[in-house]
């Protein structure tokens, strides 16, 4: 297969659910043209269990927090996969939630991906959540998320043989 | 060790799935993926993991880029297909498995 150049790779919360994150970022990194850059969306482990809703149900949030590749060893990857790192930052989403809706959305992941939850953990966990929305007006789930942004660097020329 | 495949996105409904792509999600996340991939019009982008597409499709009206948009599940992908085509920009649509990536339309290096 030909290598084809794109100007930028995005790999949006997609890391974290591959096997071998190492030969997902080798491809990136060979997908991109000289100078292309891969921006990377995860959410980093110490986040993770703070978010809506794994911060109700302690299993979900230990689980997410396992499964979370930490920022550092992302970068790390990168590296040696050949790609400079040049920014990293954060940003929060700070998502207006609505009670229905996030009842539903916690019973359908539940359900598909954590289904090691038992009725008692799920039932505690939308207890609390109901609570912690009814005590304030405009309920808000920061949700932060961390980009890393990294290109893939010109090939350097080859060397010349200094004359001797 | 936990397995990420345990995990993975593509157990879980389409149209559950598919709130990730909310309007006031897109309206936060895709300006800030456009400044840090420098993307502008015509740039190629290749998303990869783009589940139902919400944005690969926004980046491509937003900006008006050629974006690709891979993912392993047929049917996330199937729903990125049967919405309307993108009013700036292009996105294509291929099913992939990001760790061995066929390569997709981009520009050709060779």
């Amino acid at each position: 297969m030909p290598s084809r150049a794109f100007d930028c790779v995005i790999l949006s919360l997609a890391l974290h659910q591959v096997s071998r994150p190492d030969a997902a970022l080798r491809e990136a990194h060979r997908a991109l043209c000289e100078g292309g850059r891969v921006v990377i969306r995860t959410i980093a482990p110490e986040d993770a269990a703070e978010r809506v809703p794994a911060r109700f149900f302690p299993s979900m949030a230990a689980a997410d927090v396992a499964r979370m590749p930490a920022v550092e060893q992302l970068e790390s990857l990168l590296a040696a996969t050949g790609l400079v790192v040049s920014s990293r930052f954060r940003s929060f989403r700070n998502a207006s939630l609505d009670i229905d809706r996030e009842t539903e959305a916690a019973r359908t992941e539940i359900v598909s991906r954590y289904p090691f939850i038992g009725q008692s953990e799920l039932e505690n966990g939308l207890r609390r959540m109901q609570r912690a929305a009814a005590a304030t007006t405009t309920w808000v789930d920061p949700r932060p998320a961390t980009f890393i942004v990294a290109h893939r660097p010109a090939t350097a020329p080859a060397k010349a043989i200094p004359s001797s | 060790m936990v397995d990420p495949a345990a995990f993975r996105s593509d157990q879980l409904p389409t149209e559950h799935f598919d709130a990730r792509f909310s309007d006031a999600n897109l309206r936060h996340w895709v300006p800030l993926l456009v400044r840090a991939g420098k993307i502008a019009p015509s740039s190629l982008v290749l998303d990869v993991g783009c589940g139902t597409g919400g944005f690969a499709r926004a980046i491509a009206e937003s900006v008006g880029a050629e974006v690709t948009g891979c993912d392993v599940s047929s049917r996330f992908i199937d729903h990125a297909r049967a919405k309307p085509k993108s009013a700036r920009g292009s996105v294509e649509w291929i099913v992939g498995d990001a760790e061995r990536l066929r390569c997709p339309a981009g520009r050709s290096t060779a």
